[in-house]
């Protein structure tokens, strides 16, 4: 049920923070624009949000958005998939995925860029054919960093009451129950299974940071 | 035909410690199918003015025109930087296969040119591989063929062999000669280096230090293929240091 939870939270996360994080660090005006939003954004811890984001998502689940309401009693993984959940995952993983990207985007080498503008290449090509390769170790070390706040943020939340499913609920549940035995099992998975997102996103990473390193 | 005409072009940059005035002001003109070397002590301007000349730097006084093609259209500008320009994160043939892809240029006819390019440069066994699997003097190789596939108007080449030892560098020296004697493309070779001058250009402009400005004009007239052992060609290398080391000297 976490895995889900995060998924979505961390899909959403990248689909949006990796666009602004191109967009800003391409952009000088974006930038300047958002650059004090996001600041002012990012200290804001996550679970400090969890409380307001119930109050606004009124602990409304997946269901009731895609007007599943009928399968409300029936076990169901959409009806576990609280808004406010998704919308504080979401938070905790997009501060590093941009400012991943925007760092990549601005470590473009100067002479890549003028290379390509004297082969011919407009804006739009340079972008999508030198800026955005030589920007992707950056923006994969901005998503392993943002899977690991998700994966930190979800079992904060699921151990907050109102949540009867998860790995943080399981951890509180047993040791409500003062089953240390469970509680110790659930914390090695967490901890096995943070260390597992963060090299699988590494290793897909790999191969554009061997790139780049190899020729500087 | 004239290819390039440069006028009163200078350049001055404004640092925190203070201007630099790097450039100028110059003046000259090249004709069409010339290959004119630029001869120069380290911190002379000759990066600058090819950066200018390419469009990299504004000029703060002067113009450049490049004369247009016979066909009308915009004149094609190559550049060859002194190293590491290649796209790190694809292959030799896609590398030469980006400014073809840049113009829109349909996939079979990309194809055909960059394999036919890649077999001329001796570097068809290399075309999967990445940049830094090669040695250096077949990253600038690639580099070169990177520009020559354009088939430009106007090749500028930024010191492309100084960073290759010797030998290396006068095989490319050698290969480049190949090449051009084909081609009508206008070139402007920067370099340091006064014997691969000698070796390589029509004409050397010497340029003086910071800022830089003409101090010499030479046409060098060697025969075919050129001899670095000859009477003639030690000659012309004996007079351009004298220029060069007085100007060192001053």
């Amino acid at each position: 049920m976490s895995l889900v939870r995060v998924a979505l939270g961390f899909s959403l996360a990248a689909l949006i923070g990796i666009p602004v994080g191109l967009l800003m660090g391409a952009s000088y005006h974006a930038r300047k624009f958002l650059s004090l939003m996001v600041e002012m954004a990012r200290p804001l811890s996550a679970i400090a949000l969890l409380p307001l984001s119930i109050i606004i998502f009124k602990a409304k689940t997946f269901s009731q958005l895609f007007g599943l309401e009928y399968l409300r009693y029936q076990k169901n993984l959409l009806n576990e998939m609280q808004l406010g959940m998704i919308f504080i995952l979401f938070w905790g993983g997009v501060f590093p995925i941009i400012l991943g990207t925007i760092q990549g985007v601005r470590s473009v080498r100067k002479m890549h860029l003028e290379a390509a503008g004297i082969l011919g290449a407009n804006r739009l090509f340079s972008f999508r054919h030198v800026i955005i390769p030589s920007a992707l170790p950056d923006i994969f070390h901005g998503l392993k960093l943002g899977i690991g706040r998700c994966w930190m943020v979800i079992i904060a939340a699921e151990m907050l009451p109102g949540t009867n499913s998860g790995i943080g609920y399981l951890i509180r549940y047993s040791y409500q129950l003062s089953r240390y035995d469970i509680m110790l099992a659930s914390i090695v998975i967490v901890a096995f299974i943070g260390a597992l997102f963060s090299k699988g996103l590494e290793s897909l990473g790999e191969k554009s940071l061997v790139l780049r390193s190899k020729e500087r | 035909m004239t290819a390039l005409k440069v006028t009163n072009l200078s350049k001055t940059y404004r640092e925190s410690a203070g201007d630099v005035h790097a450039l100028g002001p110059v003046s000259f003109e090249v004709e069409a199918g010339e290959f004119l070397c630029f001869l120069g002590p380290t911190g002379c301007g000759k990066t600058t003015l090819l950066r200018t000349i390419a469009g990299l730097e504004k000029p703060d006084t002067g113009e450049v025109i490049v004369q247009a093609p016979h066909d009308g259209g915009e004149p094609v500008i190559g550049y060859v930087f002194q190293q590491g320009a290649l796209f790190p994160w694809m292959s030799i043939f896609a590398n030469l296969e980006f400014p073809l892809k840049a113009k829109k240029i349909v996939q079979d006819t990309r194809r055909k040119k960059v394999e036919s390019m890649l077999d001329m440069m001796g570097l068809s066994s290399f075309a999967s591989s990445y940049p830094h699997q090669l040695s250096g003097g077949m990253q600038q190789r690639a580099a070169l063929a990177r520009s020559l596939v354009m088939e430009p108007d106007l090749l500028l080449m930024d010191e492309p062999f100084s960073s290759l030892d010797m030998r290396t560098s006068q095989e490319l020296q050698e290969n480049l000669r190949e090449l051009l004697k084909s081609s009508s493309t206008t070139v402007l070779f920067v370099t340091h280096n006064i014997e691969e001058a000698v070796y390589l250009a029509g004409e050397v402009i010497v340029l003086g230090h910071r800022p830089g400005r003409i101090v010499r004009r030479e046409t060098i007239d060697l025969p075919d293929p050129r001899s670095r052992l000859s009477d003639t060609f030690t000659e012309y290398l004996v007079s351009l240091r004298k220029t060069f080391e007085s100007l060192v000297s001053d």
